[in-house]
């Protein structure tokens, strides 16, 4: 009998799977078409693909789209919120101010949630109640006049309710009277209240419980008919599935918990497989992921080993989850970006995308406007018979008549505007990464650059020279990675409380039995999904700032017994994250801690990574499978070989320029750089 | 006009830019997307390393990056964009502080302080720092930032002193001072701030950040040099500011020639005496691609404090960036091609000694009057007026709360007017002038914080100007205080005269200030923001019998006769509500979509009198379903009343609830509404 896990990622226009036999470390990967109308009709049909016996399968990690899907199509459920009164409009409100960038100064903009609520303003009740800062009662909650709100949206054919309270996060009872009446009066109603999130801040906590309350009974519905459907096809184990938080819950845990948490888990998952990639099988334990599919770039980071978490994840402009989440960026710049020129001699790339249909002009299905694969056309990285299995045929002319007009209108050649684009590409992922490499107070220098994505590695040289960064990796398999990382994924939770109180008012002996309650509350979560609680893992961490501001830094705490060196370890570690990160440091102020938390792991999955034949460090030569002229910064070189990925052997080196084709992508080897295979099949290059 | 006639003339070619800068379009591309992200990095850096809620929440900052030119002149190559003013400010500030003080005098680790407006600052309270950067020895660039104190001392806490007549009743004048000299804080300078501001924690905590953020940005700016090298990266300084202004001078030059006018009125100058209005007015004369923006014939210089210097006059420029080219970057580039007339002695060019205190309702006033001058030379972009309001409210006093050992507490909320109807939709609700772009309050933390609570912010029922394309919604925002030593300023406009409608569309709601007496209503009582009137107090704006507020009719007839109210007591047991001015509509009411005006009902947005009277829309009360027939034939009518006829009236609610129990019954009515429509 085999042991197989699989992953199962479900895309917006793929269903990736992967399927790890644990003993041999075989892999095995397919891909079906996305079946938008079910979800798991796809994840069904990639099953039988697979062609495994259901018996065989001891491991199931998923992740889909459903939820974001339904924010961002606005087909969520019919959606009321309960708010304290005088706070019916918060979602329009949102932060008032009008965001960076392009829709600063132009009076035609305005917030998704005016232009496509997720929550209509009819559906919005006002309950009288207020609670101070403390959690003691200002007015009291006035439940006859609630009941008659909440009569009104039954009456409405309300599906779910959202409920969130100013000053809930300090003590919810008003929020649990409302939700048991609520129960009462729309017993098949979902409801879900904020005080789950115990954190001030009600903006974040109102668009967490109403993202919540409007994507969670389409994900509840979808994980329960999956599940049926996975016993119809045999398979009757556990459904673990992907957090955006890092990890897996049980299928059962998600629906009980935060089911909002499963809305971004496929570029979460990418990470996540970067994280394990550190860990298992490479040298560098800090990476920069970059994830470049058709119509968006991923960006994320792993440090020291772990990806960074974030407060600050958006479902949709304006509407944060309001929970910690991996620290996942998306621009609006992939293979399929539209690439043009303004009335002023500007180049731009994106965000506009010709998608599947029509595509890039190279795929000849009737795109006329130049994208960024047709640049790699005209740039000589692609090779007609290799790309994606050879699977598209690639038509150079149309690539070239798509970037005429351009060139004429620059007074230059194609292939200058389509170099220009490619590097124009760069420039924003370095960008976008370097913001966010700024906030997190990490130089980049030192890490590795881990492309995947079927045209991440196509970048990935150019953009970790521009951080000044020494080496790429690209994993086995750099399409369909992210299923890959559901694989290698392990159970997490994370239990907070709330603290808002100097850091000199605690004594050692408080914040042991803090982390002792955290630590409890957490194991017995992961035990509750069927971890042994044995190989549960801890990790402590806790939220800081300077007395009187409200902006909190998540800091790590180390385990083992806390003493007073712990608190002045605390204390050592804000001023110097002040410091680096502010540019300044006030060491007389007292520290404000905001919040502890408890982050729990699940075992480390025990599984091997696929391993290829040894061969020379000359690749053998039928590796090379074609020849051709390309174009490197404005330099063109004649004779640069195409590999077949399939034909490397471990121990292989290839010096650039060279093109290396994977059936799932593409991998750019450029001058003065080598690519080293090793036993695991990554491909390491370095300059 | 073929725009294309006009674009070779701004377009610039990759050999063309190379033949210009010495740059591959490529790299100069990239130091222009770094310059822009240093100053996004200094954004972040001050929002969440700050201390007052003015600056971590309210956003009421700028950062800045200048490049300087041979002759030792600066330009502002990358600001930040939340807050938008100092957009138009900063570049000015800088050069007159370094021409005051001379660049001969810095070096490498010195900042500058100063807040002076003769100077270039926009008012006393914004603490403004600037710091030089040098490459191998030479200055070559320059950082600025500036955000908004709590206090700057003065006999008004929080420092907005609508009555005072001079600037030395205002607060702390701080002419250009060294307060780090070497990277070594100047210990005198920052000793005589806090020593003379009320909320001295806030003011030393911010000053730090301020600093620290100028430390970050030469950080970042430090990396492009290393990569680039100082005299590729001042090249992408040119291209940067060169494309600004290629852009700005494209849009003028697609505007016929001539001159474009209009005035606004301002309720008064602030004295509480029952003043009369203030007018500004303005002309643009456009020629070729350079426009001339006039102020003569602008009311001179008022008595007390609503008055403006010239540097705020300069954000007159906001009007033309958000019309003519909205989509791109501010820097100074786009600045060239205007020359701003601000006559001395004028509303718009105080002279010293006069106080420019309330100068916030001159700035968001004027960028009104900007909106439609230059919605006339391009009617396809022209949009309905804003506000035209700061709609800011600043708290100070002392914290009684137990355990707070009446500390002082100092804080700003803004809570957003909304901005005009556009030619393809409804403006936007919930917003601050074009001017401001600031953020709302963290209620929470706020509350935590201080002993304020607010108790509320949410649109009120019928405030949207009417038109085809209405206006956004305004909020209310209502606090209340768990001390009883505290004090409200409130930066406010539009309470006498209405943001007016364009191309047909009605006035807006005006500003109003009302206090609820929470012990004799039972708590804080309210629908849509309605509150019952017989337990009201009528503050300030314009109200008719029994304190029902009335647009345009009954204006003195509050308790104050202004509402740019200064150290406005609040006292427990009462609510103070502000009803922020609503924009313009666009277009006629009666070209609305019925299905719009139905959906807003359906949203207890608008009430069913103003859909009939506003927008000529019968709604059947009980169903919400659009009488068609009935709807057709009323506004059949009002179109033939023609010209001398039915105009929108101005946007607001017409009969408000008098009890506790009137209240309750409009609550209930909207609750049996709408019941048998099916909706998405």
């Amino acid at each position: 009998m085999r042991r197989f896990r699989l992953g199962v990622d479900v895309g917006g226009t793929f269903t990736d799977g992967v399927a790890l036999d644990l003993d041999t470390g075989e892999l095995l990967r397919t891909k079906v078409s996305t079946t938008p109308e079910d979800q798991s009709t796809g994840v069904v049909n990639l099953l039988r693909t697979f062609d495994l016996d259901p018996a065989d399968i001891v491991g199931f990690h998923h992740g889909a789209t459903v939820g974001l899907n339904a924010v961002l199509t606005r087909s969520g459920a019919k959606t009321g919120l309960l708010c304290t009164s005088g706070f019916r409009d918060l979602l329009d409100v949102g932060q008032l101010y009008r965001p960076d960038g392009d829709d600063l100064y132009d009076p035609q903009w305005i917030r998704p949630h005016q232009d496509r609520p997720l929550v209509h303003r009819r559906y919005r009740r006002e309950i009288a109640e207020r609670l101070l800062d403390d959690g003691t009662v200002h007015e009291a909650l006035d439940l006859d006049q609630a009941r008659e709100d909440i009569e009104f949206l039954r009456d409405e054919g309300i599906e779910s309710v959202a409920i969130c309270l100013i000053n809930a996060y300090a003590d919810d009872a008003h929020e649990k009277a409302l939700s048991r009446l609520v129960n009462e009066l729309l017993p098949d109603a979902y409801v879900q209240v904020s005080s789950i999130q115990a954190r001030a801040g009600e903006y974040k906590r109102t668009f967490s419980v109403v993202l919540d309350a409007y994507a969670g009974p389409a994900i509840t519905t979808y994980l329960r008919n999956l599940r049926g459907r996975m016993r119809d096809a045999g398979y009757s184990g556990d459904l673990q599935i992907m957090q955006m938080s890092g990890g897996l819950r049980t299928l059962d845990s998600t629906i009980e918990d935060f089911p909002a948490l499963t809305m971004g888990s496929g570029p979460v998952a990418g990470i996540l497989g970067a994280e394990f990639y550190a860990g298992a099988a490479l040298d560098d334990a800090s990476l920069v992921c970059v994830d470049i599919g058709g119509t968006s770039t991923d960006i994320g980071f792993v440090a020291n080993g772990r990806a960074l978490v974030t407060d600050n994840w958006e479902a949709d402009q304006g509407m944060p989850l309001g929970v910690a989440t991996v620290d996942v960026t998306s621009i609006g710049a992939g293979g399929g970006s539209i690439i043009r020129v303004d009335d002023f001699g500007t180049l731009t790339v994106g965000p506009e995308s010709a998608g599947a249909v029509p595509g890039p002009a190279a795929y000849g299905r009737g795109g006329t406007e130049p994208t960024v694969t047709d640049c790699y056309v005209l740039l000589g990285y692609v090779e007609p018979s290799l790309f994606l299995g050879g699977a598209m045929d690639l038509d150079r002319e149309a690539a070239l008549a798509a970037f005429e007009p351009l060139a004429n209108r620059l007074e230059t050649t194609p292939e200058n505007v389509a170099q220009a684009a490619y590097d124009l590409v760069n420039r924003d992922i370095v960008n976008a990464t370097r913001a966010k490499a700024f906030d997190r107070a990490l130089d980049v220098r030192n890490y590795a650059l881990f492309a995947y994505g079927g045209a991440g590695p196509l970048h990935a040289v150019a953009t970790a020279r521009g951080h000044g960064m020494r080496r790429v990796v690209v994993p086995y398999f750099p399409g369909g990675f992210s299923a890959f990382g559901m694989l290698t994924s392990r159970p997490k939770v994370e239990h907070v409380t709330p603290e808002m109180r100097s850091l000199a008012q605690i004594d050692p002996e408080t914040l042991a039995m803090r982390y002792a309650d955290l630590e409890q509350r957490a194991t017995a979560d992961l035990v509750r999904q069927g971890v042994d609680p044995s190989q549960v893992e801890l990790e402590r961490s806790i939220y800081v700032m300077y007395a009187g501001q409200s902006w909190d830094n998540r800091l790590p705490v180390p385990n083992g017994p806390i003493d007073q060196a712990t608190l002045d370890g605390i204390r050592q570690a804000t001023d110097e994250h002040y410091d680096h990160v502010y540019g300044y440091a006030a060491p007389e102020l007292g520290v404000s801690v905001t919040t502890t938390a408890v982050t729990g792991h699940g075992p480390a999955p025990d599984l091997k990574l696929p391993k290829i034949t040894t061969g020379c460090a000359e690749p053998v030569a039928t590796a090379v499978k074609a020849r051709g002229a390309a174009i490197f910064g404005g330099r063109k070189y004649a004779d640069v070989p195409f590999f077949a990925r399939s034909e490397l052997l471990a121990g292989n080196r290839i010096d650039g320029p060279a093109v290396i084709d994977d059936e799932l992508g593409t991998i750019l080897v450029e001058p003065g750089c080598q690519a080293h295979v090793d036993a695991h099949a990554t491909i390491t290059i370095q300059w | 006009m073929d725009k294309h006639e006009f674009a070779s003339e701004f377009f610039l070619s990759a050999p063309d830019v190379e033949k210009t800068y010495g740059l591959d379009l490529t790299t100069a591309e990239t130091i222009r997307a770094g310059l822009i992200e240093a100053s996004r990095h200094m954004r972040t850096t001050l929002m969440r390393g700050a201390f007052s809620n003015v600056v971590r929440e309210v956003l009421d900052f700028g950062v800045s990056v200048h490049n300087v030119n041979p002759d030792g002149s600066t330009e502002m190559v990358a600001v930040t964009e939340g807050c938008t003013h100092f957009a138009f400010t900063h570049q000015h500030m800088v050069n007159m502080v370094l021409d005051e003080w001379g660049l001969e005098n810095l070096g490498p680790g010195d900042t500058l302080v100063c807040n002076d407006p003769w100077r270039g600052s926009i008012h006393f309270p914004d603490i403004n720092l600037i710091r030089p950067v040098f490459v191998d020895g030479e200055l070559a660039f320059v950082l600025s930032d500036a955000s908004h104190l709590t206090d700057i001392g003065g006999p008004v806490p929080g420092g907005f002193n609508s009555q005072a007549t001079s600037m030395f009743e205002e607060g702390l004048r701080i002419p250009p001072t060294l307060i780090t000299s070497g990277d070594v804080p100047v210990r005198s300078t920052i000793n005589l701030i806090l020593e003379n501001v009320r909320t001295p924690m806030h003011a030393l905590g911010d000053i730090r950040a301020l600093f620290g953020t100028l430390r970050v940005g030469e950080r970042h700016l430090r990396q492009l040099v290393d990569s680039y090298g100082v005299k590729r990266v001042k090249s992408g300084c040119a291209y940067t500011l060169d494309l600004a202004e290629r852009r700005m001078r494209q849009a003028i030059s697609a505007v016929p020639d001539g001159t474009y006018s209009a005035a606004v009125l301002l309720d008064d100058d602030g004295s509480n005496t029952a003043g009369q209005p203030l007018r500004m007015q303005a002309s643009a004369r456009v020629g070729g691609t350079h426009v001339e923006i006039d102020f003569s014939g602008t009311d001179s210089q008022a008595r007390a404090a609503t008055t403006t210097c010239w540097e705020e006059t300069n954000r007159c420029l906001v009007g033309p960036k958000v019309t003519l080219d909205p989509r791109h970057p501010m820097n100074a580039g786009a600045m060239r091609p205007f020359h701003v007339v601000a006559p001395p002695g004028s509303l718009v060019m105080g002279l010293p000694p006069t106080s420019q205190s309330m100068h916030t309702e001159v700035g968001a006033k004027g960028a009104s009057l900007m909106l439609k001058i230059f919605g006339q030379m391009l009617p396809d972009r022209a949009v309905a007026p804003d506000s035209g309001s700061t709609g800011s409210v600043v708290y100070n006093g002392t914290d009684q709360r137990h355990g707070h050992d009446s500390q002082p507490f100092g804080g700003v909320t803004c809570s957003g007017g909304s901005w005009g109807g556009t030619p393809t939709g409804d403006g936007i609700s919930h917003n601050t002038s074009p001017i401001f772009s600031t953020s709302f309050t963290n209620v929470e933390y706020l509350e935590r914080d201080t002993p304020m609570l607010l108790r509320g912010i949410s649109a009120s029922i019928d405030a949207a100007g009417a038109g085809k394309f209405r206006s956004g919604f305004p909020a209310f925002v209502a606090f209340e205080s768990r001390s009883d030593d505290t004090v409200l300023s409130f930066l406010l406009d539009t309470g006498r005269f209405p943001s007016a409608g364009l191309r047909g569309g009605g006035p807006g709601m005006s500003t109003y200030l009302m206090e609820l007496n929470i012990d004799d209503a039972g708590g804080f009582t309210q629908w849509n923001g309605l509150l019952p009137l017989d337990h009201v107090e009528a503050i300030a704006g314009c109200f008719g019998d029994g304190g029902q507020p009335t647009p345009g009719a009954g204006w003195g007839a509050g308790k104050a006769q202004t509402l740019k109210l200064s150290a406005h007591e609040l006292h427990k047991g009462k609510i103070i509500v502000c009803y922020q001015a609503a924009g313009g509509g666009y277009g006629s009411p009666l070209d609305r979509d019925p299905e719009l005006v139905r959906r807003d009902v359906w949203n207890e947005l608008v009430s069913l009198d103003f859909a009939l009277d506003g927008y000529g829309v019968v709604i059947e009360p009980g169903s919400l379903i659009v009488d068609e027939a009935a709807t057709e034939r009323l506004r059949a009518e009002l179109r033939g009343a023609g010209e001398s006829g039915w105009a929108p009236p101005p946007a607001h609610y017409r009969s408000w609830p008098r009890t506790t129990d009137d209240l309750a019954q409009l609550r209930a009515r909207a609750l049996r509404t709408g019941r048998t429509t099916v909706n998405s």
